[in-house]
């Protein structure tokens, strides 16, 4: 079950720009979820409302369509469809957002931008079917190191590895490409194309280890992959459950507590059929079962989540009972995955609090 | 058919007609005023009213006097809100095509109750890229970026402005 507890209404004019959503590592990890969820808010919202801020005045001049925090939690970058990346730095904590960085060079929309678990390196990826991979010095400054080309269509999104410096790409030619270093040419090359959506791979995310991958299309299917720097392996396909296409999917990256099965992980998967679904993964499946094979539960699913379009989910950097999403609707809603009795728990809470305003009113 | 630089100087011209239900387009728009178009369910008709006064870019004529839409290719889906347009361009290498989708799915868009899904195809075997439009068409990144770019949109807009049929 999955209920709501938070929501940030936008106004019509940054209605477009909620396509994006990425949650901001919290570096200092003090908040205790369950007994602040308003400061914990706080936290997911801040950076949204400064982007939007920072927007409005001297940033982009098309719809942002994807966000991108750094390890560190204090840059932020942008992909805009006006062919621009940008990077927002905050140089104190709880301060302004600055503009530091606009980085040119793409010839058309620029469709996703992603850092690398280091901090080392940012991704850029366009309409122009190629994807620029930027070094960040120790004077700030982003130097394009390579121009990756091998799609065959718009790539859409790039995602790296979490522990290592493997790129990976999804794109309307229906692949996902992953890119490395090749020390001996110093150049960026593909390592390996996966083929197995019938149409454009929206997006892709890591399980913790960073030996698995999820993905979703708009074949409205999504997949597990078992992936290492050189080779990848399909774990299987998982399909009628999303009426219309995928556009986003999001791995928690820890393992859930108090989980039916022994071992879980979950994911979560959002889309143009207004829905939101949470599943349970049994990890023991995913390393013993053959190709094209795994074990999963549905946790939660939540028909109308949204009035529109779901762009984006993402799960908490550290608790992965709490997902945040946003939607064509111009709104990011919270929410908290919870058990079944809990949630019948709340609801006699909700009855007998209404009953109570009741009596007060008489 | 087809002509090499993928324009039809001589397409044929069905005779027009106003709207399906021309009585019924008052009493709709009245209807509409007091419940909110988003509360309204649309039939077929009606969307073939909304997109018929649609005029092509080549011609000055309207998608309906073109053949290009027709009410018998368009579905609505009432029990999950899903409308499937298919339209037919009037020469299988039109290079309007892509351009005359764009317009259906805006037009769509702008005048139809926001909870409806909408898909805009080519129909079947009426275009040599039929698959590669349909794609594009259906693409909501690519939808959206395309209306960001000034020079298309003011051919959209200026394609999609007659709302005289249309309920909102």
């Amino acid at each position: 079950m999955m209920i709501e507890f938070g929501l940030w209404l936008g106004t019509p004019r940054v209605l477009y720009q909620h396509l994006a959503l990425q949650t901001r590592p919290l570096s200092c990890g003090t908040t205790v979820l369950m007994e602040n969820q308003h400061q914990e808010q706080r936290y997911f919202y801040a950076a949204i409302l400064q982007i939007f801020q920072c927007q409005l005045s001297d940033g982009h001049k098309r719809t942002i369509r994807n966000l991108s925090w750094n390890p560190a939690g204090n840059m932020l970058a942008s992909a805009s469809f006006d062919g621009t990346a940008g990077v927002w730095q905050q140089e104190i904590p709880e301060g302004e957002f600055e503009y530091l960085a606009q980085l040119e060079g793409h010839e058309s929309e620029v469709k996703s931008v992603a850092w690398s678990y280091d901090g080392q390196f940012l991704a850029t990826c366009s309409r122009d079917k190629t994807i620029w991979i930027w070094e960040i010095n120790d004077e700030n400054e982003f130097d394009c190191v390579a121009v990756a080309s091998g799609h065959t269509q718009d790539v859409k999104f790039v995602k790296w590895h979490p522990h290592r410096n493997q790129l990976f790409s999804s794109s309307y030619d229906d692949t996902i490409k992953s890119w490395k270093l090749e020390e001996s040419i110093d150049d960026w090359v593909c390592s390996y194309t996966m083929e197995g959506h019938e149409s454009t791979v929206w997006g892709v995310d890591f399980d913790r280890t960073g030996n698995y991958m999820v993905s979703c299309g708009e074949d409205k299917n999504w997949m597990i992959w078992k992936i290492s720097e050189t080779n990848f392996e399909n774990k299987g396909m998982i399909s009628n459950l999303h009426s219309r296409s995928i556009y986003s999917c999001s791995w928690a990256k820890v393992s859930s507590p108090g989980s039916t099965v022994l071992m879980t992980d979950l994911i979560a998967t959002g889309g143009a059929d207004n829905k939101i679904m949470v599943y349970e993964i049994n990890c023991e499946s995913l390393a013993s079962s053959a190709t094209g094979s795994f074990e999963f539960n549905i946790v939660a699913q939540k028909q109308m989540a949204h009035q529109n379009d779901v762009n984006s989910v993402t799960f908490h950097p550290k608790n992965p009972l709490i997902l945040a999403s946003c939607s064509d609707d111009g709104k990011i809603k919270l929410w908290k995955v919870v058990a079944e009795t809990q949630d019948q728990q709340q609801e006699k809470q909700e009855q007998d609090q209404i009953m109570e305003n009741a009596n007060y009113n008489q | 058919m087809a002509t090499i630089d993928g324009k039809n100087p001589n397409p044929i011209i069905i005779k027009a007609h106003t709207s399906v239900r021309p009585d019924e387009l008052e009493q709709v728009r009245k209807k509409l005023e007091v419940a909110g178009i988003d509360d309204f369910d649309f039939d077929e008709d009606m969307v073939y009213d909304v997109i018929a006064t649609i005029k092509d870019p080549e011609h000055p004529l309207t998608l309906e006097q073109l053949d290009v839409v027709k009410p018998h290719l368009i579905t609505v889906d009432n029990e999950n809100y899903y409308i499937r347009v298919e339209f037919t361009p009037t020469i299988p290498n039109c290079s309007m095509a892509t351009l005359i989708g764009l317009m259906i799915r805006t037009k769509l868009n702008r005048n139809i109750p926001s909870k409806y899904k909408v898909d805009v195809y080519i129909e079947a075997g009426k275009h040599d890229q039929q698959k590669e439009i349909s794609k594009q068409l259906n693409d909501k990144e690519r939808y959206l970026a395309a209306l960001e770019n000034e020079h298309l949109a003011g051919i959209v807009n200026d394609g999609i402005q007659d709302n005289s049929l249309s309920y909102r």
